[in-house]
C-alpha cells in the first residue's frame, strides 16, 4: 500500500492540530501532540483502511491521543467523575442558554472561555462542536456512558455561560 | 414551566439530536405546547450554533509546520542501536570482539574472499579456545546492549507514559541478565588506577580499565586490560589481551599475550604456555621470560634475551637476540645482532637491506642455516609501485564486477536501491552498522546450541555474502548517481562498473582507504538489509 503520506500530511496538518489545541486547552503542547499523531498514522498505515475516509481516521487517532495525554496529566486524580457526581453538578440556576449575536471578538472570547474548562468538560465539547462526533463516539473516545456524555455536555455550557457572563460583566 | 416540562438535560440532548426516540418524540409533543420550553430549546439550539461557530474559527494564520518523514518503529530501533553499537564499539568492544575478530581490519574487504576463509578458520579456532568465556561475555554485553536499547527508547518516547509492559520488559531483561554472566566476567573500571592486590584471586575473566592497572593478584581466567600503564605481577590462567602506554608482564601466563604498546612491553614472566603477540616502540624479553610456543613481535626495538620454545618472528629497525629459540628465527630489519649466548635451534632468516646489517656474534649459535636475504628498501616501502599490486586490483574489480552483474541480474529490485535524503544515508548506516556487528554475534549465539548450529553457519554465510555484495550494491547506487541521464537511464552493467572503479580507487586511497572501505561497506550492507526488509514487507503486503 502506497500512500502519499506528505500530501496528507499537508491537507490535514490544520485540521489535526485544530483539533488537538482545542482539546488540549491551555495546557498546549499542541503542535508536539499533532506531531505524534502523523508519527502514529504513519506507523498504522497498515492498518488504515482506505474505505473509510482519511480525515475521519487521522482525528479519531488525534482524539485518542490527547484524550491519552490528558489521562496521563490526570493520573493521580480520575480524568471523569462518576455520572451521580456529575448529574449533582449541573446547575439549575445557570444563566439562559448563549444566544448572542457572535461576532470576531466573542467568538475569540469563546474560545478563550472553552480553552480554560477543566478537562473533562472541554473534551466533549470539542469533540462534539467541533469534530461533530456523535454521543455514542465521544463516549467511547472517553470512556464514559453516552448518558454521562449528555450531563458533561450540558455542564460545559452552563461553565461557558458562567465565565462568559463573568467577562461581559467586567467589560 | 411546570412540573411536567422536561428537565434542561432533556433539552439539551434533543438540542443535539442524542435522545432515545420515544423520548425526542415526548419531548418534542411537549415543546410544540409549551412556549417556555420551545424558548429554551431554541436558546440551547442557537447556543450549540454559537459554540460551533466559534470553534470553527481562529486557526486562520495557522502555518503548517514543514513535513519531515516520520521515522518508522523499526528505523528508531535501527537508530538506536546503531548509536548504541558506536558507543559500545568505542567502548568495551574492541576488547570483547576483537577476540573473535583477531584478524587485522583487513577482513573488512568484501573483494577478498580468502580473508573470510580465514576469519572462518580463526573464528573456530577460537571459539575452540576460548568458546565459554567469550559467550558469556558476548551474552552479557548483548543482554546489556538489550537493556540499553530498552532505556534508550523509553527515553526516546518520554512523552509516551511508560506502561506497563515496558516496566515488565526492563525488570526480565535485568533478571534474565543478573545470574548468567555475573559468575564468569569481572569488569573493573576506574580512571586513576585498579590494583588486584597480592592474595586476591579472581575466578573469572578480569576485564580492567584505567589509567594504571595493577594486577598483583591471581586470575583464573583472561585478562584484558586496558590503561596508560599496564603491569601483571599476579598468575594468569587464561590469555592476557592488553593495550596501553607501556606494559609488563611478570607473572605466569597459562595462555596467549597479545599486547599493543605505544612504548614499551616488557616479558620477565617465567612461563608463557601459549604465543606471544607483541607490538609497540620497544618489545623487551628479558632473560628470565620463558614462553612456550611461538613470538611474533613488531616494533621499533625488539630484544629477545629470554626462551621461546618455538618459532620467532620479528620485524623492527632494530632486532637483538641473545636468548634461546626452539624453532626459526625469522626478521626483517635494519639492523640484526645474534649476540651470545643466543642459541637458534633452526634457520635463520635475515631479511635486510645489506649484509652490513646483520652481525653474529662468536657465542651465537646457530642450529640451522643462516639465510640472508637483500631487499631493496623501494620496492618495499611503497606498495604502489608494484605491478602485482594493480593485477590484483584489477581481478578484485573483474572479480566484483561479474559478481555484480549475476546478483543484479537476479534480483532487478537492486539496481534500483538508492539513497536519497541524508536521513536515508544515516538509516542505511545505521542498519548496515548492527548488522555488520550483531549478525556474527547472534549466529554465534545461535551456533553454540547444537540445534541451532545449521542456522547459525547458515547466517553467518548470508552475512558474509553480504558484505561482499554491500560495496557491489553502493557502487551500482554511484554509477548511477554518476552518469545521471533522465531521459534514457544507462545500463546497469555500465554504472556498476563505473561505480566500482571509483569505489576500489577510493578503498585504496592511502590513510583513508580503510575508513572509507569500512564506510561504504555499513553503508552497503544497510541499502542491502532495508531492500530486504521492504520486499519482505511488499510480499507480505501482497499475501494478505
Amino acid at each position: 500500500m502506497k500512500i502519499e503520506f506528505e500530501a496528507l500530511y499537508r491537507d490535514h496538518y490544520r485540521r489535526v492540530f485544530g483539533l488537538c489545541r482545542r482539546l488540549l486547552g491551555r495546557s498546549g503542547q499542541a503542535e508536539d501532540a499533532a506531531q505524534e499523531v502523523f508519527v502514529r498514522a504513519y506507523r498504522s498505515l497498515d492498518r488504515y483502511d482506505t474505505h473509510q475516509p482519511f480525515a475521519a481516521w487521522i482525528l479519531s487517532i488525534a482524539s485518542n491521543h490527547c484524550v491519552d495525554l490528558l489521562r496521563g496529566r490526570a493520573r493521580e486524580a480520575k480524568l471523569f467523575d462518576d455520572f451521580d457526581t456529575e448529574i449533582d453538578a449541573l446547575d439549575s440556576s445557570a444563566p439562559a442558554a448563549l444566544d448572542t449575536l457572535v461576532d470576531a471578538q466573542r467568538s475569540a472570547e469563546i474560545r478563550g472561555a472553552i480553552a480554560a474548562l477543566p478537562d473533562k468538560y472541554r473534551l466533549p465539547i470539542v469533540l462534539a462542536y467541533y469534530n461533530d462526533a456523535n454521543y455514542d463516539e465521544i463516549a467511547h473516545a472517553l470512556g464514559v456512558t453516552r448518558n454521562h456524555v449528555g450531563v458533561l455536555l450540558l455542564r460545559a455550557k452552563q461553565l461557558l455561560r458562567h465565565s462568559l457572563a463573568a467577562s461581559q460583566e467586567e467589560s | 414551566m411546570n412540573s411536567t416540562c422536561p428537565s434542561e438535560l432533556t433539552l439539551s440532548m434533543h438540542a443535539d439530536r442524542e435522545l432515545p426516540a420515544d423520548d425526542a418524540v415526548a419531548t418534542e409533543l411537549h415543546v410544540a405546547t409549551c412556549v417556555q420550553c420551545r424558548a429554551r430549546l431554541a436558546g440551547l439550539r442557537s447556543e450549540t450554533s454559537i459554540v460551533a461557530a466559534a470553534l470553527a474559527h481562529g486557526d486562520e494564520v495557522l502555518v503548517v509546520p514543514a513535513y519531515r518523514r516520520p521515522v518508522s518503529r523499526l528505523a528508531m530501533a535501527a537508530t538506536a542501536a546503531g548509536g548504541m553499537f558506536v558507543a559500545v564499539l568505542v567502548g568495551v568492544a574492541p576488547d570483547l570482539i576483537g577476540g573473535l575478530l583477531q584478524g587485522p581490519v583487513g577482513w573488512f574487504n568484501p573483494f577478498d574472499v580468502g580473508t573470510f576463509a580465514n576469519l572462518g578458520v580463526e573464528t573456530a579456532v577460537f571459539l575452540a579456545k576460548h568458546g565459554a568465556e567469550v559467550m558469556t561475555s558476548i551474552a552479557k554485553a548483548a543482554l546489556m546492549a538489550a537493556l540499553t536499547t530498552l532505556v534508550g527508547w523509553v527515553a526516546f518516547a518520554r512523552r509516551r507514559r511508560v506502561r506497563a509492559p515496558v516496566v515488565l520488559a526492563a525488570l526480565l531483561g535485568v533478571l534474565v541478565m543478573q545470574p548468567l554472566p555475573s559468575h564468569a566476567l569481572d569488569i573493573r573500571h576506574d580512571e586513576k588506577g585498579i590494583n588486584i592486590p597480592a592474595g586476591e584471586t579472581i575466578d573469572d575473566t578480569l576485564i580492567v580499565f584505567g589509567e594504571s592497572v595493577e594486577i598483583d593478584g591471581d586470575v583464573a581466567g583472561d585478562v584484558i586490560a586496558v590503561g596508560s600503564r599496564v603491569s601483571i605481577r599476579g598468575r594468569v590462567g587464561g590469555g592476557v589481551f592488553t593495550a596501553a602506554e607501556s606494559v609488563t608482564i611478570d607473572g605466569e601466563v597459562g595462555g596467549s599475550v597479545l599486547g599493543l604498546v605505544s612504548e614499551t612491553l616488557a616479558i620477565t614472566s617465567p612461563r608463557i604456555a601459549g604465543n606471544l603477540y607483541g607490538a609497540g616502540s620497544t618489545i623487551d624479553v628479558d632473560r628470565r621470560a620463558k614462553i612456550d610456543q611461538n613470538a611474533v613481535v613488531a616494533g621499533e626495538r625488539v630484544q629477545l634475551a629470554g626462551s621461546v620454545g618455538r618459532d620467532v618472528l620479528a620485524g623492527a629497525e632494530d632486532v637483538e637476540v641473545s636468548g634461546s629459540i626452539g624453532g626459526q628465527l625469522t626478521a626483517y630489519a635494519e639492523q640484526i645482532a645474534l649476540r651470545a649466548p643466543a642459541h637458534i635451534g633452526g634457520d635463520v632468516n635475515a631479511h635486510v637491506s645489506s649484509a652490513d646489517q646483520l652481525s653474529v656474534a662468536p657465542g651465537a649459535v646457530i642450529g640451522g642455516e643462516l639465510k640472508t636475504t637483500l631487499r631493496t628498501p623501494h620496492e618495499e616501502t611503497n606498495e604502489y609501485r608494484k605491478g602485482d599490486y594493480y593485477l590484483f586490483q584489477l581481478l578484485r574489480f573483474a572479480a566484483a564486477f561479474l559478481t555484480g552483474v549475476i546478483v543484479l541480474a537476479l534480483v532487478p529490485g537492486l539496481q534500483r536501491v538508492a539513497i536519497h535524503r541524508a536521513g536515508d544515508a544515516l538509516l542505511a548506516g545505521g542498519v548496515g552498522l548492527v548488522t555488520l556487528v550483531a549478525t556474527p554475534i547472534i549466529a554465534v549465539l545461535i551456533a553454540i546450541t547444537l540445534i541451532g548450529l545449521p542456522i547459525g553457519l547458515f547466517a553467518l554465510l548470508l552475512w558474509m555474502a553480504g558484505v561482499y555484495l554491500a560495496k557491489v550494491v553502493l557502487a551500482q547506487f554511484i554509477g548511477a548517481r554518476i552518469l545521471q541521464a533522465p531521459a534514457t537511464p544507462r545500463h546497469y552493467t555500465i554504472t556498476l562498473g563505473v561505480g566500482l572503479a571509483l569505489v576500489i580507487v577510493l578503498v585504496n586511497l592511502p590513510f583513508i582507504g580503510g575508513l572509507l572501505n569500512f564506510v561504504m561497506t555499513v553503508l552497503g550492507l544497510g541499502m542491502l538489509v532495508l531492500f530486504g526488509w521492504r520486499l519482505y514487507r511488499g510480499a507480505e503486503a501482497a499475501g494478505d
